[in-house]
């Protein structure tokens, strides 16, 4: 179960990445952009390397990169993928 | 928690397990953390390079202007790219599962074997093979073929890349059909071809031209052309060059020095070449044999001259014939008439001896200008050779060795035989003196068949069957330039006074008018060979024999009717005549003679006539005057004839009587001819 690190009430994410892969940075364009969007200023992308911090990946049970969690609001979700299909995006961040 | 947060939460991490996979399975997914968390595994960059390299090799087939294939192990097409299917204008699924074989075109050139697959351990290296296109239209390729193995090296197809060459191998087919054509040509022509450079360098000759030297064409080329003429020739070949680059474009004849050093006499006919841009980079030339040419027309040149010279000594021979008939005919009744003690005796006795040896040299101007009259008869030339042998050997005196090789086959002849035997002596008189310390002579004698192409390089010699006789000497030889006169009346090698120059010329005029001909065969200090050829002739009916000997006296007492248009002759005729007791009519010609034989009652036993002579011949008079008196019989007389009269062959040995003749002569021919009438009549 993820634990959200802050009570704010704005939008937290985490992504889980590795490296320089491709999928990795066009999940990072893609989350940022759509967060920019429709959250900006109020949310937190947490950017977390799987190649430098396997430990933290292993906690948040991450079995492939990329992954994003929504921490915040609850209850968490996770989306596997470079975060191109909007679809998935909307429901995990409830926008439209 | 709830149950109903518990199956939530459970539908969810469902829900996001399936995500997990659909990420992977559309590529999403970088890398997977193992269940350690120790070394994550990279996915994606592999995936990413496989991904681009496979995009960029599929670019590279789909666009390559080269038409690709693979093939299974059997050589089944199992894939091809569009650039094969554009080539071939087959849709890709008409080609998966063919042999490439399949759809080769079918004739000799369209390629070697091809195999179906290459061979596991070797590439196919640009093979020109002929397909054919849907359309039936022939499709040149280049084809490569390399064997395809997997990661364990096993063989599991091959790889086929054909180059569309259809434009170019077809370009080059018919630019090498018309090299061949044309090299056809050059190779065929009976003209020798030489190509050469500025340099005078030769850089191409045909076939022809290198045989005409006696040379490999190869071992030609690159060398100058200056090599294979004479100075002489060399200067002639600069200046028709130089000629030729000014515009000229006249053969000229000059010569190449064949591998034997001696020189080929030819006609050039050259061109300069230029390049595009018109810049002069050397010369062609059309080189012909002339040799051959040469030959006959030097021969043209030789029989004319004979001819020339023949007319004109036929011509002074005929009229010394009828002084000497007179000369002789006189002197030898001067000789009877006198008292054997008159001192005049002895100077009649030398003009007579000097008239029968110009007659027996007008006889031979005659036999060289062939207005001889001949009587032919069949002759076995190796009898008639048998029967001189000994008188040659006693001719050629003990130096010499006479060898006779006389073929037993050889077949006759249809000539004079006295003239034949004349031939033999002067050739073998001719050899004996070739060979003054000494030597050895050979009459040999045998069947030829001379060939059209021995006709072609023998100026008048008809092709057919012949009877040969060649006369060699082991003796001095001749020079070129004596070779080209011998036939000549009055040439002679011979010191003067030792020859008349007549008897290779009688030789020469009485082989002419036999229809035979005579080549000559010589080397300086090598000796000579004569060789005759004289047409075979196959009836036997008309071999000689030998003349019945005159019988009894030579006086007459007969009525002789005279024919002769010139006087001197007939009034010597007439004298003789009546000295042997004759009774004698005389005519100017034949119109006289038929008035007197139409006016004259008594019998006239015989007509002596000349043959040629103004207004009526010889032969049409008799023929008038036998149908008049059958009984009368004929003797005719004559200098020469035409050589029409000889061919018609209608004078007969028996009753032609030749002048300059004796009166001894006269009186026993005339003798004969009416004892053998009387004979008849008995």
């Amino acid at each position: 179960m993820a634990k959200p690190k802050k009570k704010e009430s704005k939008l937290l994410l985490r992504l889980y990445i590795a490296g320089n892969a491709p999928n990795s940075l066009a999940a990072i364009t893609n989350a940022t952009a759509v967060c920019e969007k429709h959250f900006a200023p109020a949310y937190h992308i947490e950017i977390v390397d799987m190649l430098t911090h396997p430990g933290r990946a292993l906690i948040d049970r991450i079995i492939v990169t990329p992954t994003l969690i929504r921490l915040f609001p609850l209850p968490a979700r996770r989306i596997v993928g470079n975060l191109s299909d909007t679809h998935q995006m909307r429901l995990l961040l409830g926008t439209k | 928690m709830s149950t109903a947060d518990t199956a939530r939460d459970v539908e969810q991490r469902l829900s996001e397990a399936l995500a997990t996979i659909d990420a992977l399975i559309s590529g999403q997914v970088d890398a997977v953390l193992d269940a350690e968390g120790k070394s994550p595994l990279l996915l994606t960059r592999a995936q990413e390079t496989l991904r681009q390299s496979e995009e960029r090799y599929r670019r590279i087939v789909e666009t390559t202007h080269e038409g690709i294939a693979t093939l299974d192990p059997k050589g089944r097409i199992t894939f091809v790219n569009r650039r094969l299917t554009e080539m071939f204008q087959y849709p890709e699924q008409k080609m998966h599962g063919k042999l490439l074989s399949y759809f080769m075109a079918a004739g000799p050139e369209a390629g070697t074997a091809v195999p179906a697959v290459a061979n596991e351990n070797q590439e196919i290296l640009e093979q020109r093979v002929r397909y054919l296109r849907k359309d039936g239209s022939e499709l040149w390729v280049l084809l490569r073929m390399s064997p395809i193995r997997d990661a364990d090296g096993r063989f599991i197809g091959a790889l086929a890349m054909l180059m569309d060459k259809t434009h170019s191998i077809v370009a080059e087919e018919a630019l090498r059909k018309s090299e061949e054509q044309y090299r056809q040509i050059v190779e065929t022509t009976s003209d020798g071809i030489i190509k050469i450079n500025t340099h005078r360098k030769i850089e191409f000759v045909n076939r022809r031209f290198a045989e005409m030297l006696g040379y490999e064409p190869a071992a030609m080329i690159q060398r100058s052309v200056f090599e294979f003429m004479s100075a002489a020739a060399k200067r002639t070949a600069e200046s028709s060059m130089k000629r030729r680059k000014a515009g000229e474009t006249k053969a000229v004849n000059t010569t190449f020095r064949h591998q034997n050093g001696r020189d080929i006499a030819v006609n050039l006919a050259g061109s300069v070449i230029l390049d595009e841009a018109g810049r002069y980079i050397g010369y062609l030339a059309a080189v012909r044999d002339i040799t051959e040419q040469n030959k006959l027309e030097e021969q043209l040149r030789q029989s004319q001259k004979m001819d020339a010279v023949g007319q004109l000594a036929g011509g002074m021979a005929h009229d010394f014939n009828n002084l000497l008939t007179v000369i002789n005919g006189y002197s030898e009744l001067a000789i009877t008439q006198l008292q054997p003690d008159n001192p005049l005796q002895n100077a009649m006795e030398q003009i007579k001896k000097a008239g029968t040896r110009a007659a027996a040299l007008t006889r031979q101007l005659l036999a060289f200008s062939r207005k001889q009259i001949l009587m032919p008869t069949v002759v076995d030339l190796n009898e008639l050779i048998s029967e001189l042998e000994k008188m040659l050997q006693r001719l050629i005196g003990e130096d010499v060795l006479l060898r006779t090789k006389l073929a037993p086959d050889t077949g006759s002849i249809k000539a004079d035989r006295g003239q034949i035997e004349q031939v033999v002596m002067n050739l073998v008189i001719n050899a004996r003196d070739a060979m003054p310390s000494g030597g050895e002579l050979t009459l040999e004698t045998h069947n030829v068949d001379l060939t059209e192409d021995f006709s072609r390089q023998h100026l008048g010699v008809s092709p057919g069957a012949y009877v040969m006789l060649a006369v060699s000497d082991t003796g001095v030889g001749m020079s070129a330039e004596t070779k080209a006169r011998i036939f000549e009346p009055f040439f002679t090698t011979k010191e003067a006074g030792k020859g008349t120059g007549l008897g290779l010329s009688t030789v020469y005029g009485i082989l002419q008018q036999s229809g035979g001909s005579i080549w000559v065969y010589t080397e300086l200090g090598r000796g000579t060979t004569f060789k005759v050829y004289l047409p075979h002739f196959a009836d036997d009916s008309l071999r000689s024999r030998p003349t019945n000997a005159p019988r009894g006296g030579k006086q007459g007492t007969e009525t002789i009717l005279l024919t002769e248009d010139d006087e001197m002759v007939r009034t010597l005729a007439t004298k003789v005549l009546t000295g042997y007791g004759y009774q004698v009519l005389t005519a100017a010609n034949g119109r006289e003679a038929i008035s007197i034989v139409e006016h004259h009652s008594h019998p006239i036993h015989l007509l002596i006539t000349d043959v040629v002579m103004p207004g009526m011949h010889g032969r049409d008079l008799a023929d008038r005057l036998t149908a008049l008196r059958p009984e009368l019989r004929v003797l005719f007389m004559s200098g020469y004839t035409d050589r029409a009269i000889v061919h018609e062959q209608f004078l007969d040995e028996k009753t032609f009587i030749q002048k300059p003749f004796s009166p001894q002569r006269l009186a026993s021919k005339i003798r004969e001819i009416l004892d053998e009438a009387c004979d008849l009549r008995q």
